[in-house]
């Protein structure tokens, strides 16, 4: 007898006799006998197993019905290595990219001298991570390196001290110390006028990272325009910008009390 | 915590893609003759199963990290996140795809043949989608071994689709 109903979803000649018009291939029938594309083997092997019950007295299953199989996992060693594989894996990860951050963290403390070599001009514009070599300037190594220049660094600040550098215009710029946190390092530049004014800030570092380069772009403009509106270092933090914004107001803080040490500058 | 939401979402769509690629060499019977087509079946279903584990930690890690600055909102309704919406949403459309082709297939299949099929072959742009979400929202997207991990699988899973198709294609012109 030959079953014409039409294929099954796995694309099976259902006309075999001894197969059902849909393979079952859930998890409700012992998968020891199906499933090999050999339908007589199957059916040999089906009914030398029905023998072997017949002759040892064991119950026969009810004609036409089906045994409630036991489920069965033809694949167990190999769901078990996957699963080994999967939580090694991500274990690896995350060991392996902990390290880099602590990497790159030893290795961002830098001389203050190195950091007076930048521009006084000098605005960091960080939309891909190549165009962070412009602040190598200052070249900490989380930044230059591209390939690694996008880790982050995990260790408690580091701080570099701040410089100065006056112009032929009148204004003076001052750096300020470099403040490193998870994500990167933030380090700022501000320049006052002749009066003392804080009349811009320039943002010399910043992390590299593409999702840490999104959220800078959206907060640093932000943070300053408050700085030259308060003239000082006492900004909001910026919505979704913790980090910068904290380090940005560290390192603004840090310009303006060196520059009023050197009597550049009366703001607090 | 960023640390193992970066590594858990790599793992995910690694498991993603093997058990697409599982998927299309079984229903494309190039099951070989060592291992059996059961073997596959059930390693399919449990690699289809751990990835969607994986990116429910990975989905998890990412809300509860404050510093990511996902909110739980933004894990379930696609295009809400404050920064990269896009980004996050094509994950989230993701993880939707998968939900529903794993929880229409365990623990019972739908009974309706051809809607299960559409179903499960959703996850096929899951994981597209899901590969799209770690190059545009992922911290290593621009390093070259993953780079290099996504042109892989994205090789190795076009191939085993291609399989699929050209076996269907000979199967109607053998009729």
């Amino acid at each position: 007898m030959t079953d014409q109903s039409p294929r099954s979803t796995y694309g099976w000649d259902s006309s075999v006799a001894g197969y059902p018009a849909h393979p079952p291939l859930d998890d409700k029938l012992d998968t020891r006998s199906t499933l090999t594309f050999d339908p007589h083997a199957d059916r040999a092997a089906r009914l030398a197993r029905l023998t072997q019950r017949r002759a040892g007295g064991q119950e026969l299953p009810p004609p036409g019905g089906r045994v409630a199989p036991r489920r069965r996992h033809p694949s167990k060693r190999s769901r078990v290595a996957a699963l080994g594989l999967s939580l090694a894996t991500t274990g690896g990860l995350t060991y392996a990219f902990a390290s880099s951050a602590d990497a790159g963290a030893t290795s961002a403390a830098l001389p203050g001298a190195a950091v007076s070599t930048a521009d006084s001009a000098t605005t960091l514009t960080t939309t891909s991570p190549s165009t962070s070599s412009s602040s190598a300037a200052t070249a900490p190594s989380t930044t230059t390196g591209s390939a690694t220049g996008r880790t982050p660094t995990t260790t408690a600040p580091t701080t570099t001290a701040p410089t100065t550098s006056a112009s032929a215009t009148g204004t003076t710029t001052v750096n300020g110390a470099a403040f490193t946190n998870r994500f990167g390092t933030v380090q700022v530049q501000a320049v006052f006028g002749a009066d003392g004014k804080l009349t811009a800030v320039n943002v010399l570092q910043l992390p590299t990272d593409r999702k840490s380069v999104a959220i800078n772009n959206r907060a640093v403009p932000t943070l300053n325009s408050e700085a030259l509106t308060t003239q000082s270092a006492k900004v909001h933090t910026v919505s979704g910008a913790t980090y910068t914004s904290q380090d940005y107001a560290k390192s603004l803080q840090s310009a303006i009390d060196t520059a009023r040490a050197k009597g550049i500058t009366k703001l607090a | 915590m960023w640390y193992l939401t970066r590594s858990t979402g790599i793992v995910a769509t690694l498991l993603g893609a093997a058990a697409l690629v599982w998927g299309f060499f079984f229903s494309a019977r190039a099951t070989g003759r060592r291992l059996r087509p059961n073997w596959w079946l059930d390693l399919h279903n449990w690699l289809g199963g751990l990835a969607l584990a994986f990116v429910a930690v990975h989905v998890a890690v990412s809300v509860l990290d404050t510093d990511s600055g996902l909110r739980l909102v933004d894990a379930f309704v696609p295009g809400t996140a404050r920064f990269q919406p896009w980004a996050i949403g094509w994950g989230v459309l993701a993880t939707y795809l998968f939900a529903a082709a794993v929880f229409t297939t365990w623990p019972r299949r739908l009974r309706n043949r051809s809607l299960w099929r559409v179903i499960h072959l959703g996850s096929v742009v899951g994981v597209a989608l899901s590969m799209v979400h770690a190059y545009q929202s992922g911290t290593e997207a621009t390093r070259t071994w993953f780079k290099g991990g996504i042109v892989a699988a994205s090789a190795i899973a076009t191939y085993a689709l291609g399989l699929r198709l050209f076996s269907s294609l000979g199967k109607r012109v053998a009729r």
